[in-house]
């Protein structure tokens, strides 16, 4: 089987990492932000893995990266998600932009 | 021995602060004084005991203050004569300005904190004057600034007090600004702030070095700032607001001279720019005779006296422009005894007045308050210059200097001499003669001042008459000892040089005595004879008298010469100046900044969409500088 | 090593007390394992050592910050007695939380790879943002802490972009190989440039310096104020402590590259939050403003990278935390008996009625301004003489001018204090509490008056 290059692994995880990106500003809902988050690690976490078998086979260094950010992702989903809850009985909603009553 | 000393004499005055702020509830308001002004006494003898012991330069070192790297300054105090002089006059007027607060501050609910600030006071004023280093000097300049806003606003149920102080405190912050940064650039230059390792290797440096004039400059514009020069001064007439003795301490005896004390001490900087020595003439001679002609028509007393200060500050820093620094030093000794004396004088005025200030409510006070009225006028014959009162020898000795250096800054110096004379008597005599012409309820009121209050009077009123004879000219036969005493701390081209003939210096010093006496003369007429019996005018008078006297002539005289002018210049022009320019020029640094923020803080919209946005585009420029280089 | 494994186990063992529901003993727990934490790191002065397999070291640098780190925490939680007075549950998991954050501040601090800086960081995180959110019913307090997540959130994964773009072109995570690979290569790779830039940006993000500053502002208003203390002490040495770390051994070599930005963040740092705490109405707001001026002053001891820096951040950051605990303690306490009412207001005739207080708020604010006398003095001093022996002479002035324009926001407080009329009431002040703030005062005075004793440390 012929091996898929590097440079597409990078731009795979580079097109993820921009569409969290643009999820984070063009989105105002917080479910949609979290998922926006999650999209950006991941593609961290295609470069971690790339980088890992690709250029430096003989480590596993990368790899053990990966599993701690999902570990730690999983932490953190959890805990916002219990924010987002909080927020919508208290707001009513969970649109970022109607949340600002603490500014300049 | 000098080493147990030396330490020991700021620490009373904190300590003093520190019984009186955490007793504050306990010790009654007496004791509170009482304390006060011992932990004030203590160290004037310790400081008398310095003065007969040390002759030359000692450094005391406490411990090792700060070491970073290779620069390393130590907390040390330096004595000397010029310290020694300095720690005379604030614990020894400050003692008698503490011992007088006892009457005056005596019926005032937080008479306690006051003392507990007087003495935070004398502590920093004292760490100013004895530190080795342009840092200890440093704090001591910010802790004196810190007190003397915390006394100005002391009344602060008053919000006009209030912006009294916060005035104060931003003029001071911009002078503060220029030192920290003249500070930091001799670090840089020097390698050191201490002034035993600064004074010498600018021995080596070139007179007019770009380096050391800026250097100079800066650490002027801080001088300014705390001895109230132009463009700066406007701070100090406010200050006013605060309580007498604190008027007479810290805004007329010491605080305000620390500028002269600083320039005095890095003397061997200053003697080495001319250009900014030049300055600081222009910048004397100019304070010296506009504050003067605005005293002129103030009729407030304190203002009067505020201006007075703000133009003797003036002739001080016109003696150190011209090099000659410990005529300098002189006249801050005893400007500072007469200057004590006068605040003192009119805080016992206003204290028999229930705090009338306003002298056109006073008159015919000399019966009521004689011990008032004698001390008053021996201060009043002292800063007018009248020999043999301290005032004359001292600024005697800057006119003659100044005179030496260029006839025509004599004839300008002369000039405010005159206008001194003239508000002086002026005031005097509206306070002390003629009719009582405030209201019947504060005549029933009227009373001489306790012991407590006059005491303190008197002994300044003996120093102010004696002063002068601390540094009794050649002239007459004198050694010039107070000069002599300096010559250690100072740098001096005026040593042993006799500057101009004999001759000329008596001369001079005869036809300063006859103007002033004509001025003192003239006052007389205006204020007592033609207030007291207009019906004088027609009588038949000879001469020049007939001239002086006539009251077409006076009133022509007094009117296009004095008050029109004045009234406009003053008025319209100064008070301009001071309103539009010089208040003009902080407020819109003030307004600049509130622009400013009002714009940044738009950007802190509450919306985190909008955060992330700002955050990403920043990264973006961080690529894009990335790829330029 | 140790340390760590102690606070660990007195979070969870906090974690069981809350269990058995006996309020009495969880401030007793908290603080003696805060000081069996303490005793063990402080075993460890001039004994270094590493673990985990050297992913880890215990340094002198280390155990300095750590110790800072506990002490700032030890208040807190001393604090917290009073505070959480009223709430009837949940206090020994506020408190564990706090040990469990201090736990993540050892790993940054002594961190010598990659992967415990992503832990050390998350591990302080997660458990501020649920502080932050703590007051469950408060609307503000919930906006704080999901406001907090999100723009946290995006840092690491920006901060972990950059470690993998570092790890993409060096093969390594560890510090000292970083270290050799940027000094034994000739032309580094571009992505190695774009991942110091995204690590930058992270660290920007968690010391608050413009333009990542954003979350400040609004998650210090909204969380609760001790926790807003708690966050602005803590994170901020921990912070710092990482950020030097690994900017002075890792990318040192490379300092001309990475330094015209910090220069560029310096100074807008500077501006922005010495301008927007001008205006200022609340003083919670203030503090977070001068919070982020703080940082600004704090990366020129970064930026200077010499043998003063560490010292002088260190200094810095002991002394910011002894200013802004008092601060906002008194704030609790103002806040607490005028009905939730921050304002500069509130704190108008303080001084009348309630001296102490007003004596604690004063020096912590000339502290934060920089007066002498107090500790804040030498920690400019120190940081500004750092930067101007490394050449940085026209930045330094800059931050002399933005430390006079931070004098103006303090001195309105301090006005309001003592020299304005206000319908002034005796304020009880709690004994645990009262002990804290006077023993904040005397420190940061004597941090003033003998500042060789501790700059001499590091």
């Amino acid at each position: 089987m012929e091996q898929v290059p590097l440079a597409h692994m990078l731009i795979l995880s580079t097109i993820l990492f921009f569409i969290g990106i643009y999820g984070f500003f063009t989105r105002r809902n917080m479910i949609t932000m979290l998922m926006s988050t999650e999209l950006i690690l991941n593609s961290v976490n295609i470069n971690f893995v790339a980088f890992n078998r690709y250029l430096y086979p003989h480590q596993l260094e990368g790899i053990f990266f990966t599993l701690f950010i999902i570990a730690v992702a999983a932490s953190e989903v959890s805990l916002a998600v219990a924010i987002i809850i909080n927020i919508y009985r208290k707001f009513k909603t969970i649109d970022i932009e109607e949340t600002d009553t603490m500014k300049y | 021995m000098i080493q147990k000393i030396a330490w020991m004499i700021p620490l009373f005055p904190l300590l003093g602060f520190i019984i009186n702020s955490f007793g504050r509830k306990i010790i009654s308001r007496n004791m509170s004084g009482i304390i006060a002004s011992l932990m004030v006494f203590i160290p004037l003898i310790f400081a008398f005991d310095l003065f007969f012991s040390v002759t030359d330069k000692v450094t005391v070192h406490l411990f090792n203050w700060i070491s970073a790297g290779v620069i390393n300054i130590p907390f040390e105090f330096l004595i000397d004569p010029l310290s020694i002089t300095m720690m005379l006059v604030v614990t020894g007027v400050g003692f008698l300005i503490h011992v007088y607060s006892i009457g005056y501050m005596g019926h005032d609910e937080h008479a306690n904190t006051f003392f507990a600030y007087l003495n935070l006071f004398i502590f920093f004023m004292l760490l100013l004057v004895m530190g080795a280093n342009y840092l200890i000097l440093f704090i001591g300049w910010e802790g004196v600034g810190l007190c003397s806003y915390l006394l100005i606003g002391f009344w602060y149920k008053n919000t006009e007090y209030n912006n009294a102080a916060r005035k104060a405190f931003v003029m001071n912050r911009i002078g503060d600004l220029g030192f920290l940064l003249g500070i930091i650039l001799m670090l840089f230059a020097f390698g050191s702030v201490n002034f035993k390792d600064v004074f010498p290797a600018a021995g080596s440096v070139q007179s007019g070095n770009v380096t050391v004039t800026i250097i100079t400059l800066l650490l002027m514009i801080g001088a300014l700032g705390k001895s109230a020069q132009i463009p700066l001064y406007t701070w100090l007439p406010d200050a006013m607001a605060g309580p007498t003795p604190v008027s007479a301490l810290i805004h007329a005896a010491t605080m305000v001279t620390a500028g002269i004390y600083m320039i005095a001490r890095s003397s061997i900087l200053y003697s080495l720019a001319p250009i900014t020595s030049g300055v600081i003439v222009v910048i004397g001679l100019a304070t010296a005779v506009f504050a003067a002609s605005i005293g002129l028509l103030q009729n407030d007393i304190k203002k009067v006296l505020a201006y007075s200060t703000v133009s003797q500050l003036g002739y001080m820093f016109l003696a150190l422009g011209l090099g000659a620094y410990s005529s300098a030093m002189f006249h801050v000794t005893t400007h500072a005894f007469f200057k004590a004396l006068l605040f003192l004088g009119a805080g016992s005025v206003m204290h028999a007045l229930n705090n009338g200030q306003d002298i056109r409510g006073m008159g015919g006070l000399r019966k009521k308050l004689p011990i008032t009225f004698i001390t008053f006028l021996i201060a009043t014959l002292a800063i007018s210059g009248i020999p043999p009162f301290s005032g004359f020898f001292s600024k005697d000795e800057i006119l003659a200097k100044a005179f030496a250096s260029n006839p025509s800054l004599w004839v300008v110096g002369m000039i405010g001499a005159l206008f001194t004379c003239f508000y002086m008597f002026r005031l005097f005599y509206l306070v002390f003669y003629g009719k009582f012409r405030g209201t019947s309820e504060q005549e029933a009121h009227v009373h001489e001042s306790p012991l407590v209050m006059t005491i303190p009077l008197i002994v300044l009123a003996v120093l102010a008459f004696l002063g002068g004879f601390l540094n009794f000219p050649a002239i007459f036969g004198g050694k010039e000892s107070f000069a002599e005493y300096l010559k250690p701390s100072l740098a001096g081209q005026y040593y042993g040089k006799e500057l101009i003939p004999h001759q000329t210096e008596l001369l001079l010093m005869a036809s300063s005595v006859i103007i002033l006496l004509a001025v003192i003369f003239i006052a007389w007429q205006v204020f007592v004879k033609r207030g007291t019996v207009p019906a004088d005018e027609t009588t038949e008078r000879k001469g020049l008298v007939k001239l002086v006297y006539n009251k077409y002539f006076i009133d022509e005289l007094y009117n296009s010469i004095f008050v029109k002018p004045y009234n406009f210049l003053s008025e319209k022009v100064f008070s301009w100046i001071d309103r539009v320019v010089i208040d003009g020029i902080v407020n819109s640094f003030g307004e600049i900044s509130i622009i400013c923020g009002r714009s940044v803080r738009k950007l802190q919209n509450g919306n985190t969409s909008f955060y992330l946005f700002v955050m990403a585009w920043a990264i973006v420029a961080m690529f894009i500088y990335l790829m330029l280089v | 090593m140790a340390a760590l494994i102690s606070i660990a186990v007195f979070g969870i063992a906090l974690l069981y007390i809350e269990l058995t529901n006996s309020k009495k003993i969880q401030l007793p727990l908290a603080v003696v394992g805060l000081l069996v934490t303490l005793g063990l790191t402080v075993m460890q002065w001039n004994h270094p050592s590493s673990s985990f397999n050297n992913m880890a070291v215990t340094d002198n640098y280390s155990v300095a910050f750590n110790a800072s780190i506990l002490l700032s925490t030890m208040f807190v939680v001393l604090l917290s007695a009073y505070y959480y007075e009223d709430v009837k549950q949940h206090v020994a998991e506020i408190m564990a939380l706090m040990l469990f954050t201090v736990f993540g501040a050892f790993l940054i601090t002594s961190f010598s790879n990659m992967i415990m800086l992503f832990l050390g960081i998350e591990t302080l995180s997660i458990p501020l943002y649920v502080l932050a959110g703590s007051k469950k019913f408060s609307l503000r307090s919930n906006e704080a802490s999901f406001k907090y997540f999100l723009m946290g959130a995006f840092a690491s994964a920006i901060l972990l972009l950059g470690i993998t773009l570092v790890y993409g072109a060096s093969a390594t995570f560890q510090l000292s190989a970083i270290s050799d690979y940027v000094n034994n290569t000739k032309q580094l790779p571009g992505i190695f440039y774009m991942g110091i830039i995204l690590i930058l940006v992270g660290f920007s993000f968690k010391v608050a310096a413009a333009p990542f500053h954003f979350w400040t502002p609004d998650v210090y208003e909204g969380s609760p104020t001790l926790i807003t203390a708690f966050m602005a002490t803590v994170v901020k040495i921990a912070g710092f402590a990482a950020f030097y770390r690994l900017f002075s051994s890792a990318f040192s070599s490379i300092a001309t590259f990475w330094e015209p930005l910090l220069w560029g963040m310096i100074i807008l740092t500077l501006l922005i939050s010495n301008f927007a705490a001008l205006l200022q109405k609340g003083v919670k707001r203030l503090l977070a403003y001068s919070s982020i001026s703080h940082a600004g002053f704090l990366l020129l001891g970064i930026i200077a990278l010499n043998k003063l820096s560490a010292g002088g951040i260190f200094y810095y950051t002991l002394a910011y935390s002894l200013a802004t605990i008092p601060a906002f303690g008194v704030l609790i306490l103002v806040k607490n008996h005028r009905n939730s009412d921050d304002s500069i207001d509130a704190f108008n005739g303080l001084a009348k009625k309630n001296p102490l207080l007003a004596i604690v708020m004063s020096v912590a604010l000339l502290s934060m301004a920089g007066i002498p006398i107090t500790a804040g003095f030498f920690a400019k001093y120190y940081i500004f003489v750092a930067a101007i022996d490394s050449g940085y002479i026209l930045l330094t002035i800059f931050a002399v001018l933005a430390a006079v324009l931070g004098v103006f926001y303090y001195f309105r407080l301090l006005n309001a204090m003592f020299l304005k009329e206000g319908e002034a009431e005796k304020i009880k002040i709690p004994v645990v509490f009262g002990i804290s703030l006077l023993i904040t005062t005397i420190l940061t005075l004597a941090m003033g008056v003998f500042p060789d004793y501790i700059i001499k440390l590091l």
